[in-house]
């Protein structure tokens, strides 16, 4: 009897293990003609950030760029700042040309809270009517525009008060969300409310690594729950407010947060290896989806936060699961960590210049996981950090693969954004990481912009969709 | 390869304690809740992690080797696991070192101490777990409790043994059971399992192997 119970609990388990994980041939890959999987309207494009690339942004960020850590290092690895950055704010019809070159038939970039509202009662309308022009300019060249409401930076006015530990910054987001919904929702339907709420809970106050620098366990599940609810708040504003069709495909607006997602690989057998990576795919990977499906924040760490409430407006708030795919973690059972866990790359991988490993089917997992989730998906970031820029056109190959790969298994996935158009301010780790598909030699008052090898092969995928590069 | 060894192994200590009664010295063995055992299996592991609609898993081939030697009531327990994964690409092979002491009783026994998990190449590359495990016999059934036992596979578990057959719950759920095929006197194939979830997490071990229960090195010898 106990046997039998046993094979009957253990050997689905050992079963499964034979799964069909997959594991893409390099040659495969080079030989398929990408692009011809795709439908039409598929979204091909690239992604940028504001504080990254416009410059002359004075946000919580820059204020962070100045600092140090106790021991006198800069806050910012190389001990740059953000500055001038590639001066995108003057340049955009510069980078909507690159654009064109690429074959891209959409673009996603995110609005700068600061410098549309630099303090709690002052609006700088004609930098909102700089975002519009934009918007509008992308439309007219054909190319979609995704708009991001927030993406890591907050308005000194804001974060001084507190930032998002504060209640009362979801009123102001909320604020802001209409606004912007209001000045662009004629130009725009796809918009993306808050970027990778994980990696900035995280990264900010459990790590430390980001603005405030906390390292608070507490702090970090508050800053979370409060992202996930100015994320509904967001949604609900931006479909009271943007009620204009621009692209005439019935749908005003196309609401969705960017998800970062990460492969945790346990990195060993062992049950505490197992026990970390599942506790940190839980709590990485899935609080953030899990409660915009059921409508619930729910954050718990034993002895130390247990979060479970309803927030208005969350089920159903969003229309598209953005999906921010890079590379896969190790995850070893190390009690010196407050998450009680290290992640690492073991040697011998192939990896970016910030040692994340290149692991495409990583994207085509997670692609298939939240395809049950039943709503389209548009990867919204992916790219790699390669300084002489000779790895990029087969992880571009390899990742557009993976899309392909998880389309034709059914999952809805209706765009992908190369995260990036151009090289740009990689937040604590500078300058130095180059993810651009053009370099910027920021050297130059011009910031010229060059095109890199995995130009090329953006545009034979353009090309493969349907799409006409211009020369 | 293992299996052989315990084959000689067990051969030499009957050997040994054939010559021992030969020589005729008298002496009265103390009942204990444990004899000495050696053991070598070898089987396959499947670990991993699920979230909605899906899971993660890796198949590892699982070697496992222990024993536990009794001098007198001081019990000394250790085992050596090793880990290697079936597929290429996905993680890396470990090898777990558990030592623990304790002492035997008539009836039961306690025996704590650190497991070691060793990973090439990981960061850190060691890991010290804490582990313990006791029984105690009632009649003819031994109630059996631990933490990390099993080279700290096992995460927490409660079960008895009756004879050659033993099941055990894995909290917060699971199953642990194994059954002894006599093959001689002191040695038989032991299949042993578990299944079990934790969190997200579950882990699932079928191994097939020897067992064989050498005699004392020192026969009488009281603690």
């Amino acid at each position: 009897m106990s046997r039998h119970l046993l094979f009957s609990f253990a050997l689905p388990l050992l079963l499964a293990a034979c799964s069909d994980r997959p594991s893409f041939e390099p040659d495969v890959v080079k030989a398929a003609r990408l692009g011809e999987g795709l439908p039409a309207g598929f979204m091909l494009g690239t992604s940028t950030a504001a504080h990254q690339i416009e410059g002359g942004n004075e946000n919580s960020w820059s204020a962070w760029e100045r600092g140090q850590w106790p021991d006198g290092r800069p806050h910012i690895k190389d001990g740059s700042v953000s500055g001038a950055a590639t001066d995108s704010w003057n340049r955009f019809d510069e980078d909507v040309r690159l654009m064109e070159r690429l074959g891209s038939n959409a673009y996603r970039f995110s609005v700068e809270w600061a410098r549309l509202q630099p303090t709690r009662d002052t609006w700088d309308e004609e930098a909102l009517a700089r975002y519009q022009r934009w918007a509008r300019t992308l439309r007219q060249k054909g190319i979609t525009p995704l708009v991001t409401l927030y993406h890591f930076t907050l308005p000194l006015w804001v974060s001084e008060a507190g930032g998002w530990e504060d209640p009362a910054t979801l009123e102001a987001f909320e604020a802001f969300a209409g606004r912007v919904a209001e000045a662009l929702g004629g130009e725009v339907d796809w918009w993306c409310t808050v970027n990778e709420p994980n990696v900035y809970a995280v990264l900010g106050y459990l790590d430390g690594e980001w603005p405030p620098g906390k390292q608070d366990m507490g702090a970090m599940a508050t800053v979370l729950e409060n992202l996930i609810e100015a994320h509904a708040r967001a949604a609900r504003q931006l479909r009271q407010k943007d009620t204009v069709d621009a692209d005439g495909d019935g749908h005003a607006t196309r609401v969705g947060l960017a998800h970062h997602v990460r492969v945790f690989q346990p990195a060993s057998g062992t049950t505490a290896d197992t026990l970390v990576a599942g506790l940190t795919d839980t709590f990485f990977n899935e609080s953030v989806p899990e409660a915009l499906r059921t409508g619930r924040v729910r954050l718990s760490v034993p002895g130390q936060v247990s979060i479970d409430r309803e927030v208005a407006d969350l089920k159903g708030s969003i229309d598209y699961l953005g999906i921010n795919y890079y590379t896969r973690d190790y995850v070893r059972q190390y009690f010196g960590e407050p998450s009680l866990s290290r992640q690492y790359v073991p040697r011998g991988r192939e990896r970016n210049d910030l040692g994340w490993e290149l692991y495409p089917e990583g994207l085509y997992l997670f692609l298939m996981r939240y395809a049950e989730l039943g709503l389209p998906l548009v990867v919204t970031e992916n790219g790699m950090a390669d300084h002489g820029g000779e790895q990029r056109p087969f992880y571009l190959q390899s990742h557009l693969y993976a899309v392909e790969q998880a389309r034709a298994k059914g999952a809805d996935v209706r765009g992908y954004f190369h995260w990036s158009l151009i090289d740009n301010f990689e937040w604590a780790e500078g300058y130095e990481p180059k993810f651009g598909l053009f370099s910027v030699d920021l050297a130059t008052p011009e910031k010229t912009r060059s095109e890199t090898p995995a130009v090329a092969t953006f545009q034979e995928i353009a090309r493969n969709l349907g799409l006409t590069p211009l020369p | 390869m293992r299996p052989l060894l315990l084959v000689l192994v067990l051969s030499v200590g009957s050997t040994a304690r054939a010559q021992d009664s030969a020589s005729a010295v008298p002496s009265v063995l103390p009942p204990r809740a444990l004899t000495n055992e050696l053991s070598s299996e070898l089987g396959l592991l499947a670990g991993g992690y699920s979230f909605s609609g899906g899971s993660w898993t890796d198949a590892y081939a699982a070697s496992i080797t222990s024993g536990h030697y009794l001098f007198g009531g001081l019990t000394v327990q250790a085992g050596l696991l090793s880990l290697t994964p079936l597929e290429r690409g996905g993680p890396s092979p470990s090898f777990s070192l558990g030592v623990r002491l304790g002492y035997t009783g008539e009836r039961w026994s306690v025996v704590a101490g650190p497991v070691l998990q060793a990973t090439y190449p990981s960061s850190p590359l060691i890991t010290v777990l804490p582990s313990v495990r006791g029984l105690y016999q009632l009649g003819a059934v031994t109630l059996d409790a631990g933490l990390l036992d099993k080279q700290g596979l096992v995460p927490a578990h409660l079960g008895a043994s009756y004879g050659p057959v033993g099941l055990a719950y894995v909290l917060p759920l699971g199953l642990r059971a194994h059954a002894r095929i006599p093959l001689t006197e002191r040695a038989g194939i032991q299949v042993e399992g578990f299944a079990f979830r934790v969190g997200n997490a579950q882990s699932a071990l079928l191994t097939v192997g020897l067992v064989g229960n050498p005699p004392s090195s020192r026969p009488g010898a009281t603690p």
